[in-house]
């Protein structure tokens, strides 16, 4: 079996097509981690921020408030947008974004309502602080960005689901085709094939984390070294990725408040992952064992995709927290296969219960494990059938 | 020695192999002959655990670990195109568990051997299908298995290639080992096999030492070339005609009429080839399927 594995992981992470991509992701790790850099040299209206012009009263007043992406311009020929006051208001003029003339919209009615508050008597004052200053607190309002966790842990479990399973099924179907697999059977039993082919597209996945995880990694301690991240945080702010601004990558990590739920969490999101990736490799091997052409190939996992395509659908439709508490959700994060996307989407949205926990594990556990020892049967039956020469194979009773 | 007895794989329709039983010896070459589809590759099969057998049983005295007992080369061409002919015979050994020193070792011998050493850093698809098929030969000897299960092995290959194949397959055999093989080209491999076992489905209709089975079947014949006219058919003797292209075949019951038939035959000859033989292998074999 080792033999196997490393023969397969070597043609899969050795060959030229793999050291290109390496190369790529390495390049693109560097290009985006330095993007501010390389915008500031080669396009740097990009990366620059807009220069603004107010008159000065107004810049004394407002000017502190001013994001990053804007910056003063005395001079009013030089600058991008400009801010004239009128008697009857104000004037804005200049190329913005919706964003970006939202913060200017509130810039100015913080402006204007500063100069009445000014020339108000004092008791008018806190009566107007009262009527115009509703006290708000905020407090759990994260829906919003979990469900954009959700959304993205569930495309990225799919497309690792269909790339890796399809990997593995197609080097069953090239083995096949290329009757290799007659030859490589009187070596091996059919069960070390098997398992083999399971732990191969894992492997896979592990080893080319870690090499473009290297590439990502090198780079991040590069720019560390380089500034610290300042100017990349800074470019992400200003092109509004990031709604804080953040002087180091430090300042940013330490704000994303890592703690040990929310490390447990991502370990179980990850668990889950796993075991249904497992299971979807799986299906896919004891579905390519019964094709015996490249042609085939296509017709018998092109049906499986669109399956997995619309449990990627229903699982985007499905992804919020009272669709996950409740009906279909909540029923699908227990199911093997489908529990590998509602329930990392139910721990990210919602609080699950540890007995849930522990039952979902159980049942993609069980189901795992049912597949592959009855898989193993089928394995052995259906390997040969359709390889050369194996026209009685086909007729057996 | 490698002893089959009553090993039984049967399909529907009753192909498969039946009640196959035959004994190997070590330094013999064992010929399993037969029609398509009258059961070799299913008894290969079962000798190599690629699939189940119904009935029966084999044994092997063997000193080797029984990954190693058997080397099989298939009939179809089993190549990974895109590998280096190097990588290639390094993964098959490597599945037998061949230590990388075991390995350059075998790999020069055998590669020198078949006179493919300019080959080793080809990639497969580069490579004829005569090469081809030597690389897989190597892959299936490479950890000298106890015995070499050869499915056709001379299909395709050109004159030279046959020759040099045959050798190989002789001198393997002679340095101990059991060679089972099957083949349609008889006249090839008659002179290498020391005995056959012939099926007809699945069934086995002749087995034994070769040069035993020709002594049952004390048939000579006298092959005339250029003879379309079948000059001596009518001459004392002659039990039975048969054509090959412009040859013919006379088939005689005894030594002396085909010689009378070859001395007539001599005296025409006229630039024709004249040959008398005993029952050839893809005669005898004509008569028994």
């Amino acid at each position: 079996m080792k033999a196997l594995i490393s023969f397969s992981l070597n043609r899969r992470l050795n060959n030229p097509v793999s050291w290109m991509l390496y190369g790529f992701s390495f390049f693109l790790f560097g290009v985006i981690l330095f993007i501010d850099v390389l915008l500031t040299s080669f396009a740097p209206t990009l990366i620059l921020p807009k220069s603004i012009h107010m008159n000065p009263s107004m810049f004394d007043m407002i000017g502190e408030y001013l994001p990053s992406n804007f910056i003063y311009q005395n001079d009013p020929s030089k600058a991008d947008v400009f801010i004239h006051v009128k008697d009857d208001g104000y004037l804005v003029t200049g190329n913005l974004s919706m964003e970006q003339g939202q913060v200017i919209e509130h810039l100015i009615v913080g402006y204007h309502r500063i100069t009445m508050i000014e020339n108000m008597p004092d008791s008018l004052v806190s009566l107007f602080d009262q009527v115009m200053i509703a006290h708000i607190e905020w407090e759990n309002v994260t829906e919003s960005s979990a469900s954009h966790s959700g959304f993205i842990v569930i495309t990225t479990i799919y497309f690792m689901l269909l790339s890796f399973s399809t990997a593995v099924a197609n080097e069953v179907v090239n083995e096949k085709t290329s009757n290799v697999i007659e030859v490589i059977l009187t070596s091996v039993s059919h069960k070390e094939h098997y398992y083999s082919k399971l732990l191969i597209g894992w492997f896979t996945m592990l080893m080319q984390l870690m090499i473009h995880g290297f590439g990502f990694v090198f780079w991040l301690m590069v720019r560390i070294v380089f500034d610290n991240g300042s100017g990349l945080l800074n470019a992400l702010y200003r092109w509004q990725f990031l709604t804080i601004h953040y002087s180091s990558i430090e300042e940013w990590i330490r704000s994303l408040d890592l703690q040990l739920s929310s490390i447990s969490i991502v370990v179980l999101c990850a668990i889950f992952l796993m075991l249904g990736i497992l299971l979807v490799q799986l299906l896919m091997v004891l579905i390519s064992v019964h094709i015996n052409s490249i042609e085939e190939a296509a017709a018998i996992q092109g049906p499986f995709y669109l399956g997995m395509l619309v449990i990627y659908y229903l699982a985007i439709f499905i992804n919020s927290a009272d669709q996950l508490n409740h009906g279909w959700g909540y029923i699908f994060s227990y199911t093997p296969i489908l529990s590998m996307l509602f329930m990392p989407s139910r721990l990210l949205l919602t609080n699950v219960m540890f007995s849930e926990l522990i039952l979902a594990l159980a049942i993609a556990f069980m189901a795992l494990i049912i597949c592959l020892v009855l898989g193993e049967e089928h394995y052995r039956n259906n390997l040969l059938k359709g390889s050369a020469k194996s026209a009685f194979v086909k007729n057996e009773t | 020695m490698l002893r089959v007895e009553n090993l039984t794989k049967l399909y529907a329709l009753n192909s498969g192999c039946q009640d196959v039983s035959l004994t190997c010896k070590k330094g013999e070459i064992h010929g399993v002959l037969g029609r398509n589809g009258s059961g070799k590759t299913t008894l290969f099969r079962c000798l190599l655990g690629l699939i189940p057998w119904d009935k029966g049983s084999f044994s092997l005295e063997s000193s080797l670990s029984t990954i190693r007992q058997f080397g099989y080369l298939p009939e179809e061409r089993s190549v990974i195109a895109d590998l280096r002919v190097t990588e290639m015979i390094d993964f098959f050994a490597s599945l037998k568990k061949m230590s990388s020193k075991e390995v350059r070792e075998e790999k020069n011998v055998w590669l020198r051997k078949l006179k493919c050493e300019q080959l080793e850093l080809k990639r497969l698809r580069e490579c004829s299908k005569g090469n081809q098929q030597k690389i897989q030969l190597i892959c299936s000897l490479i950890h000298r298995p106890d015995v070499l299960i050869l499915d056709e092995p001379l299909t395709g290959l050109d004159i030279s290639n046959v020759r040099l194949f045959k050798e190989v397959i002789t001198d393997y055999a002679h340095s101990g080992k059991i060679v089972l093989l099957s083949s349609h080209q008889y006249e090839e491999i008659e002179p290498i096999c020391d005995s056959l076992t012939v099926l007809n489905k699945s069934k086995v209709i002749v087995q034994g030492k070769l040069m035993d089975i020709k002594r049952n079947h004390p048939i000579k014949t006298v092959s005339v070339s250029e003879d379309a006219q079948m000059i001596y058919a009518l001459q004392k003797g002659v039990t039975d005609i048969r054509h090959e292209g412009n040859t013919t075949k006379y088939l005689c019951n005894n030594e002396a009429d085909a010689v009378n038939i070859a001395t007539l035959a001599l005296k025409n000859r006229d630039g024709r080839t004249i040959k008398v033989e005993s029952l050839t292998l893809k005669d005898l074999l004509r008569d028994q399927q």
